[in-house]
């Protein structure tokens, strides 16, 4: 078998586009969930019967149904209905819909994370909710969960490879186009392994880093 | 005027009573013990002065003002410090953090007039050196001495203590008892669910037991602590002698 490692070096530019496109569709759809997140997990708390079953029922659907054909409902479905956005667009917004349900279960459980005293003290010192919430409810749960959310930020960066498939030019797009273009197959397929595992090792360390900046370590309880 | 008054105040927590009729007052220095049997309702007594627990019926007033509205119970918050028993330090805040959160928020202090005030504060409870420490990193005596400076640090009129001292260990009580009774020879007003019979005596101008619900007995710490004339509270007293 020959495998022609050199000529790989003719795509670095377009693999480094790929990538490029990769991080930027995470952080897009990132955020989104964590919108999307906040708001559903303050409908799973909400005192409003409705809204709670409204929220649950979005957080099931999201979570037990593959995030691949709400892309597809997205992209191939809504233009039917009148709505038609890029691929990219449909892409980050599938994304972002899908990690949203798992953020506002993990964001839940963060509030629920906050220990009782913590409120009733703020409450004590005559903290408004919404100051309790902003000071002390969101900086402790934040921590409690920074690890879980670090793990879906990583799968979020992961699962945008899916968006290939509605030809989206993200790492693993170009890198189908490349192959099948060239068939270079393994080469550029290990290639961009490698791309993968560099974006997420240094995600993971930027994450770590940042976790050891926002929270000292003798401010964990 | 007296600086609390409690009218009728009755909660229920679903079918059980904790709260049954309560009529008393504070007047304005004075330091008030709330004994009683386990699950008699002194910190439910406490805990609705400042609404952590909302009633059912009565009124509850702090300097004349009624926790009845929202408004009024938010000034009320602010007249009233409150002391908890297991501390409920905020834990991602330092020592100074936590003792300044609540003068710049609910206050507006400005950051120097807080931290100064903070600093003032610790030194009292003699902690001025644990300024950057984390709760985490104190012993329990050392939190508590941190919470009743945070509680101090709005400058209350009244301050709650919710057995301050029962989840510390036995060589920390001293410490956190001190605290309180210079804070009572300052000329503090208190309320102070208590299991020290010691400091109850020596302290308290007043003492109150507290059974199922209501207010049993009220009178000095001679009355109730040494020479109780209602069975329940001998029974009480004995029980807590015997070991
Ligand atoms: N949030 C709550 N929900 C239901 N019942 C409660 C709640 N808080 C207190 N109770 C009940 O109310 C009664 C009075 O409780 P409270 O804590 O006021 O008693 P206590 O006198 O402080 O007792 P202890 O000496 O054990 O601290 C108890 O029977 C308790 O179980
Ligand atoms: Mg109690």
């Amino acid at each position: 078998m020959f495998l022609d490692w050199g000529s790989i070096t003719t795509f670095y530019g377009q693999l480094l586009k790929g990538a490029g496109l990769t991080l930027v569709i995470t952080g897009l759809a990132f955020a989104i969930a964590i919108a999307v997140g906040l708001l559903v997990c303050a409908g799973r708390i909400s005192r409003v019967a409705p809204v709670r079953w409204a929220s649950t029922v979005y957080v099931e659907v999201m979570r037990n149904t593959p995030v691949l054909l709400q892309i597809f409902i997205i992209f191939y479905g809504l233009p039917s209905l009148g709505l038609r956005f890029s691929a990219v667009t449909a892409g980050v917004l599938g994304l972002g819909l899908n990690v949203g349900a798992y953020l506002a279960e993990i964001f839940r459980a963060g509030v629920i994370a906050v220990p009782k005293g913590h409120r009733e003290a703020a409450t004590a010192l005559a903290l408004s909710k919404v100051q309790t919430l902003i000071w002390v409810v969101i900086p402790v749960s934040l921590r409690a969960v920074f690890p879980a959310l670090s793990n879906m930020f990583l799968a979020t960066l992961l699962g945008s490879s899916l968006l290939s498939v509605i030809a989206v030019p993200e790492l693993t797009g170009e890198t189908n186009e490349i192959s099948s273009r060239t068939f270079l197959t393994i080469e550029v397929y290990s290639f961009s392994t490698l791309i993968y595992l560099a974006l997420t090792l240094s995600c993971s360390i930027g994450l770590a880093l940042l976790a050891r900046w926002l929270f000292p370590r003798a401010s964990r309880s | 005027m007296p600086l609390l008054t409690m009218n009728n105040v009755h909660k229920r927590f679903g079918a059980l009573t904790v709260l049954n009729g309560i009529n008393m007052s504070v007047e304005a220095g004075q330091v008030a013990a709330v004994i009683g049997p386990s699950g008699s309702g002194k910190s439910t007594l406490l805990r609705v002065i400042n609404g952590l627990e909302p009633i059912e019926k009565g009124t509850i007033e702090v300097d004349g003002v009624s926790t009845a509205s929202l408004q009024g119970l938010r000034e009320v918050r602010k007249q009233v410090g409150m002391v908890f028993q297991q501390f409920n330090l905020f834990s991602h805040l330092t020592v100074g953090g936590n003792v300044m959160l609540a003068q710049r928020l609910v206050l507006r202090r400005d950051k120097s007039e807080a931290e100064k005030r903070a600093r003032e504060l610790l030194a009292r409870v003699g902690l001025e050196e644990k300024w950057g420490s984390y709760p985490s990193q104190l012993s329990g005596g050392q939190q508590q001495r941190v919470a009743i400076a945070r509680a101090l640090a709005m400058d209350p009129r009244i301050m709650l203590f919710d057995e301050a001292t029962s989840a510390l260990d036995p060589e920390l009580v001293g410490e956190v008892l001190g605290v309180m009774r210079s804070l009572a020879e300052s000329g503090m007003t208190m309320l102070v669910v208590t299991h020290e019979m010691n400091f109850a005596r020596e302290v308290a101008d007043r003492v109150l037991f507290m059974d199922k619900g209501s207010v049993l007995a009220d009178g000095t710490p001679e009355d109730i602590l040494v020479r109780p004339t209602d069975p329940r509270i001998q029974q009480f007293m004995r029980r807590l002698t015997e070991h």
